[in-house]
């Protein structure tokens, strides 16, 4: 990719805005079933072990890809949103794009990768760094695809490379790749791993020259001293130690609270985050937060946004109308709720009529 | 495309009106007289009439809701369930498939004790294969539900008004249920209630919601230590709903001079024999029975709560020897089918000896023939014994059991998709 110019997108620009989004999806993605135990989904990559996908005498690990959901995500034809893939590694990136989300109006997605060391099979301090080499390699490239009237935008926040190295150093540091390099075809799996992630990057970097921004780089510039520690999540949960989602929770909920404050409803689906959270009479959210099935978060937080805005429409919500939060992942939102995460997405982006009755009733 | 039959909706209703119209369309007046603010759609026959009446005063401008179409039963349930969960009054409706699919959401609207309305278009499920006419697919599971079944349009167009106010006052969601096709696409006269009148019944109150200056927690993981006794408050709190139920129903034959009660009886006074059954299939014996007056009726108009209480009176102050419970549904591997169940479980302690008959499925007719028959048959029997037999069967290409001429299948009209 050519030297170019880079935008820089500071957070004051972002919050000065008129502009508003009520409703944000968040995908972690930790690539399997990490709740229930470690089982496969579609977001598990080629050869990775799992409880129902283990590296057999004759089968090793998952067959086929990683299901890479945001192209088809940001080319349902809706008219207006902002999609993005986050790293916690990169929290100014991640925090900056929740901010974004939230001050753009029509679908928000956020696609976010998060480590498991259970399920990865890595050393508790090793996410990090994991982190950083999915984003270095090219397994996890940092863009955003901005719609706006229809035609989305594709933007980097860093310079997407792809590094056949440090992807094998990614791959070498989670025990769930480990009987690849045991096998004696390990040439022939580990060419079929690099070629599918390759293939992956080289679609994202082909429609990001189809449908490019200008300038196609970007970055958030965010003063972290001037960020207020965030108040929605308590430190005491029950994530596992160094699990990527304990960062994600804390890194959201800063962004968050840079454009909602307090007034925010988080809608959780069943799942790691879910389970650690919440638990009988001792939850962490200081804020409302609701769980209600395995795959229908999407549903539950459109519906909950809904509900206040046309409580709001008709005079019946006296308040200034909530930001609502859906959040889901550990194969929670690729497989069993991928209908309701692209319903409420696509509802978001292209169902104006409720919106603009808010706008005009009640000054928005 | 603009649904013509909602015309009158269109404008405000300022009398009592005499209308006639189909089943799903009087509903759907009826729960636009009690202006939901949250309506969600999924399309199924022979339920989709409802929604789309509700669409057409949207759209029309008449009644200020979000009308949201969803991405299938499931999604349209757990739509209702979040968005009641902000203190807005939701309706959706469904049938067959849809309240099957709907079921893994069903639970979370009893235990968060949201006061949904839910139209019910009572229609067979796919097994062994598709079927888009009537049969009782609701009696399959409630999971606390309230459930209030009507007979005809009118009954229909209060069952609308007073499911909204069933699920408000008792706080557990509310389904009110009329037989697919048979009601739903039957076109009857029947009286409409003044607008005014209706808000009056339902005054739109502050329920307990999500609420941002009072963070709270929904839905979270709970361990062995609390599941139990939260069971155990909804069980405890569920024991008070008939008598609201009854309450609801006082109020509104107040306002419509229309009383109904949970369980009505007709030609009952001195009779031994009683059928028993709910919905539309009433009609037919009430019809019936003027040929044969030795029969009497016992119909359900709560199906749950099961008014248990109700039916036991009946059966006393009768002296009622034989009941001959007719319904809609059947129970491969159990030894009766729900309504025959609930009913044996009510009766338990008395020596009244009850069968179980099924018929109908599949939305085929229930004529005189089958009610003959069933009258004969359940009067042979005496005691206690749980089994149940389907009437009007059929036993080979020209033969149907009970039924005097092989049935005639050519008088279905086309119902459109599923």
């Amino acid at each position: 990719m050519a030297e170019q110019e880079e935008k820089r997108i500071s957070l004051e620009e972002m919050l000065a805005r008129p502009t508003n989004n009520y409703f944000l999806c968040i995908n972690y993605d930790n690539e399997a079933f990490m709740n229930t135990g470690i089982q496969e989904s579609s977001a598990t990559p080629p050869f990775a072990s799992t409880t129902t996908g283990p590296d057999g005498k004759k089968i090793p690990g998952k067959l086929g890809v990683k299901q890479d959901i945001m192209t088809g995500m940001a080319f349902l034809g809706v008219r207006s949103g902002f999609f993005a893939t986050a790293n916690p590694y990169y929290y100014k990136d991640f925090i900056g794009k929740v901010v974004d989300a939230l001050k753009t109006p029509g679908s928000a997605f956020i696609q976010v990768l998060s480590s498991c060391q259970r399920g990865w099979r890595h050393p508790e301090n090793k996410g990090p760094e994991l982190h950083r080499l999915a984003t270095e390699s090219g397994y996890w490239p940092l863009y955003s695809i901005r719609v706006k009237d229809g035609k989305p935008a594709y933007a980097f926040q860093r310079k997407p490379t792809f590094d056949e190295d440090k992807l094998m150093q990614f791959v070498k540091g989670q025990g769930k790749f480990a009987h690849v390099f045991k096998r004696p075809d390990v040439e022939k799996t580990t060419h079929f791993l690099i070629e599918a992630t390759r293939q992956r990057y080289d679609n994202i970097l082909n429609l990001a020259k189809s449908f490019p921004a200008t300038p196609l780089m970007e970055s958030y510039k965010i003063d972290m001293r001037k960020v207020p520690n965030q108040e929605h999540v308590a430190p005491g949960h029950g994530l596992c130690a160094g699990c990527g989602e304990g960062e994600i929770l804390t890194q959201l909920a800063t962004g968050v609270q840079l454009v909602a404050g307090k007034n925010v409803v988080y809608c959780n689906a069943t799942s790691c985050t879910e389970v650690s959270t919440s638990k009988d009479n001792f939850p962490s959210w200081k804020v409302p937060w609701v769980h209600m099935l395995y795959e229908n978060v999407g549903t539950v937080a459109d519906a909950v946004s809904t509900g206040f805005r046309i409580l709001k429409t008709k005079g019946l919500y006296d308040k200034p109308i909530p930001r609502v939060i859906a959040l889901g992942g550990d194969g929670g939102l690729y497989d069993i709720g991928f209908q309701f995460l692209k319903a409420a997405i696509f509802r978001a982006g292209t169902w104006g009529v409720l919106n603009e009755d808010v706008k005009q009733d009640s000054g928005i | 495309m603009s649904v013509k039959p909602m015309g009158p909706f269109f404008e405000p209703i300022a009398k009592k009106t005499m209308l006639t119209m189909t089943g799903n369309y009087a509903v759907a007046g009826a729960v636009k007289q009690t202006d939901p603010d949250v309506i969600c759609a999924f399309p199924i026959t022979p339920q989709t009439q409802s929604v789309e009446g509700l669409s057409d005063v949207v759209y029309e401008g008449a009644l200020k809701a979000a009308f949201v179409n969803t991405e299938s039963e499931l999604a349209a349930m757990s739509y209702s369930v979040a968005a009641a969960l902000t203190g807005a009054r939701v309706f959706t409706a469904t049938a067959s498939q849809g309240y099957l699919l709907m079921q893994e959401a069903l639970p979370m609207a009893v235990g968060w004790r949201l006061p949904i309305s839910m139209l019910i278009s009572a229609r067979a499920w796919n097994a062994p294969n598709l079927n888009i006419w009537n049969s009782w697919e609701f009696t399959l599971a409630d999971y606390g539900w309230n459930a209030i079944i009507s007979e005809n349009v009118q009954e229909s167009y209060d069952s609308a008004i007073m499911a909204v106010m069933i699920a408000e006052k008792s706080l557990f969601p509310t389904m009110f249920v009329h037989d697919g096709f048979i009601t739903s696409h039957a076109v009857h006269k029947y009286w409409v209630l003044p607008d005014e009148e209706v808000l009056k019944l339902v005054p739109k109150k502050k329920r307990h919601f999500v609420d941002v200056d009072n963070p709270a927690t929904w839905g979270g993981l709970v361990t062995p230590e609390y599941l139990m006794e939260q069971r155990y408050a909804t069980v405890e709190a569920k024991k008070d709903t008939l008598a609201q139920i009854d309450e609801v129903f006082a109020a509104y034959g107040k306002a419509s001079g229309r009383q109904y009660k949970q369980v009505e009886t007709r030609n009952i006074e001195g009779k031994k024999t009683a059928f028993l059954t709910m919905g539309s299939m009433c009609g037919n014996i009430a019809s019936w029975q003027l040929d044969n007056p030795d029969i009497g009726l016992i119909k359900l108009r709560t199906w749950r709560p099961f008014p248990a209480d109700y039916l036991r009176k009946v059966v006393e102050q009768n002296k009622i020897e034989r009941i001959a419970v007719i319904e809609k549904d059947d129970a491969p591997g159990a030894m009766l089918p729900q309504v025959s169940q609930s009913v044996y479980e009510a009766l338990g302690e008395y020596s009244v000896a009850i069968r179980g008959y099924t018929v109908g499925l599949g939305g085929r007719d229930v004529t005189a023939d089958e009610f003959n028959f069933i009258k004969s048959d359940v009067a042979k029997i005496s005691g206690k014994r749980a089994s149940f037999k389907y009437v009007g069967l059929r036993e080979s290409k020209n033969k149907v059991l009970g039924v005097d001429k092989a049935l005639d299948f050519g008088t279905h009209a086309p119902g459109g998709g599923n």
